[in-house]
C-alpha cells in the first residue's frame, strides 16, 4: 500500500466521525493577519497530550474571546486527517471559555471520586516527624513562599536543612513538575517530610493542585507531605489529601518543626513536673509504708522485746545485787575479823604502857648484850613506833 | 613473801587472814610470832579493806551510769 492509499484510508476512517466536545488548556496560538484560520495547540491540563485545532477567524469573533496561552477552553469540532502532511486537526465550529462554575462542578467531581476512594481518609495520614533533619520542599522558582518557608523554618530550628525543587507552580506545566519533583524526592532516603507550597493566586492558578495525577502521587508518597499552598480560603485538593494542610507557607514552618525557645520551655516545665510527680509519688510510698507499718504492728517490736529487756534488767539487778550482797558479806567479815585480830595482838598490852624493843632484822630484843653500840631499834608503843639508836 | 602480797586475790587475802585469826586465837605463840602474824594480818586486812572499798565503789559507779541512763531515756 502506498502511503497515499494509506493515508486515503486513515482520512476514510477518521474524516465520518462526528464532532465531539473537547476540554483543555491553550499552549500556543497563531493568529496570522493574513489567513482566515487560526491555529491552536490545545492541551490536557495534566497529562501529555495535545491536539492540533483550527478555527475559521469569523467563528472566533462570534465566540467573543482572544486565544491566549495558558486558557481554559471548550471547542467543539470534527476531527480531520490531512492527508498531505499526514496530520490530525480538529476543525472546530466553535469555542468557548470554560467557565469558573464549571471548573468548580469538575474540581468538585474529582473531590467526590477521590473521597471515594477514600484518598483523603484521615486513616491514611501520617504523622509529621517530631524533628525533621531534612525537608524536601516543592515551590516556585526564586519564590516568595520559598523564602517563607525556609526563612521562618530556620528561624525556629535553626539546623533543620532543605532539598528545594524549584518548580512551575503555574499554568499548564505545574501538574506535571510538581508530580515529577515529589517522585523525585520520595526517591531519596534522607528526606524526613516534604512541603509544597505556592503562594496565593486566583482559582484557576491554584487548580494545577487539585490535578488528578499530582493527588494521586501525593497519597502514594511514603514521606509525609504538608501542603501549604495560597491563603486560608484557599482548599486545593492537595490540601485534602496531604498529611498536614498549613494555610499558609507560613504556618508550614510552624506545622514541620518545633519552636525551638519553646521547646526549652517545655522542657524545664516537663522536668519541673516530673519532678514534683517523683516527689509526691515518694510522699505516698512514704504514708503508705508507714500506714502498713501502723496497720502490721511492726513498730511495736519494742512490745516484742520488751520481755528481754526486761528480763536483761531483772538480771543485771540481780547480778548487782548479788554483787553487792558479797561485799556485804565480806564488809560484815571483815570488820568483826579486824577487831578481833586486834584483840589478839599485844596492842592490848602495849597500852598499858609496856614497849617492844625491835632490832633491824625485826627479832625482838630479850637482852642487852644482844646489841652494841650504835644498832639500829625500832621501839613499838601502843599508838606507833619510834626509830633509836643504842649508844 | 611481801613481794607476793601485792598480787594476792581477794580469797588468798580472806584465806590468809582467817587462818592467822585463828593461829593467833589459839593463844599458844610467843610475841614474837604473835607480833609478825599480826603485822601480816593488819597488812591483810589492809588488802581485803582496799579490794572490797573497790568492789563498793565500781558498783555505786555502775548503779550511777545505769540511773543516768534512764533519765536520759
Amino acid at each position: 500500500m502506498q502511503v497515499r492509499d494509506a493515508a486515503r484510508s486513515l482520512a476514510d476512517l477518521i474524516n465520518p466521525l462526528p464532532a465531539i466536545w473537547i476540554e483543555g488548556e491553550i499552549t500556543q496560538a497563531k493568529i496570522r493577519p493574513n489567513s482566515d484560520w487560526v491555529f491552536m495547540d490545545l492541551r490536557d491540563v495534566s497529562q501529555e497530550a495535545t491536539l492540533n485545532v483550527m478555527l475559521s477567524k469569523n467563528a472566533l469573533k462570534i465566540s467573543k474571546i482572544t486565544p491566549e496561552s495558558g486558557m481554559r477552553v471548550v471547542v467543539h469540532g470534527k476531527p480531520e486527517f490531512w492527508t498531505n502532511r499526514g496530520s490530525l486537526i480538529i476543525r472546530a465550529k466553535s469555542i468557548q471559555t470554560l467557565g469558573l462554575g464549571e471548573l468548580m462542578v469538575r474540581l468538585e467531581e474529582l473531590k467526590q471520586k477521590l473521597a471515594n476512594e477514600g484518598l483523603f481518609s484521615a486513616s491514611r495520614k501520617k504523622p509529621l516527624p517530631f524533628l525533621p533533619k531534612k525537608i524536601g520542599l516543592i515551590c516556585g522558582r526564586a519564590s516568595a513562599a520559598m523564602t517563607d518557608v525556609i526563612e521562618n523554618t530556620q528561624r525556629r530550628w535553626p539546623i533543620v536543612e532543605f532539598v528545594t525543587l524549584e518548580v512551575a507552580v503555574q499554568g499548564a506545566k505545574a501538574a506535571s513538575e510538581v508530580t515529577q519533583a515529589l517522585k523525585k524526592l520520595n526517591a531519596r532516603d534522607d528526606i524526613d517530610v516534604i512541603i509544597i507550597t505556592r503562594g496565593g493566586g486566583s482559582f484557576e492558578d491554584l487548580l494545577p493542585f487539585s490535578d488528578e495525577a499530582l493527588i494521586r502521587a501525593v497519597a502514594q508518597t511514603k514521606i509525609p507531605t504538608i501542603s501549604a499552598i495560597g491563603h486560608e480560603e484557599d482548599s486545593p485538593l492537595l490540601d485534602l489529601v496531604a498529611d498536614v494542610r498549613a494555610s499558609t507557607p507560613t504556618d508550614a514552618a510552624r506545622k514541620v518543626v518545633p519552636y525551638f525557645d519553646h521547646e526549652f520551655e517545655m522542657l524545664d516545665k516537663t522536668l519541673f513536673n516530673l519532678r514534683r510527680i517523683v516527689s509526691a509519688a515518694i510522699e505516698r510510698e512514704q504514708i503508705f509504708l508507714e500506714r502498713l507499718i501502723e496497720n502490721s504492728g511492726l513498730d511495736s517490736i519494742e512490745y516484742f522485746l520488751q520481755p528481754y529487756q526486761d528480763q536483761l534488767d531483772q538480771d543485771l539487778y540481780e547480778l548487782r545485787e548479788n554483787a553487792q550482797a558479797k561485799v556485804q558479806k565480806e564488809v560484815l567479815w571483815l570488820a568483826p575479823t579486824k577487831a578481833q585480830l586486834k584483840a589478839l595482838s599485844p596492842v592490848a598490852t602495849l597500852e598499858r604502857g609496856f614497849a617492844i624493843v625491835q632490832l633491824a632484822n625485826k627479832k625482838l630484843l630479850k637482852k642487852a648484850s644482844d646489841v652494841k653500840s650504835g644498832d639500829q631499834l625500832r621501839i613499838r608503843l601502843a599508838k606507833d613506833s619510834i626509830k633509836a639508836k643504842v649508844e | 613473801m611481801p613481794k607476793e602480797k601485792k598480787e594476792l586475790s581477794y580469797e588468798q587475802a580472806r584465806s590468809r587472814l582467817t587462818e592467822i585469826t585463828e593461829k593467833l586465837s589459839a593463844g599458844n605463840l610467843g610475841l614474837e610470832d604473835t607480833l609478825k602474824l599480826w603485822e601480816e594480818g593488819e597488812k591483810l586486812a589492809e588488802i581485803c579493806q582496799k579490794i572490797l572499798d573497790q568492789a563498793q565503789a565500781r558498783l555505786e559507779e555502775i548503779q550511777a551510769e545505769y540511773e543516768d541512763e534512764i533519765e536520759e531515756n
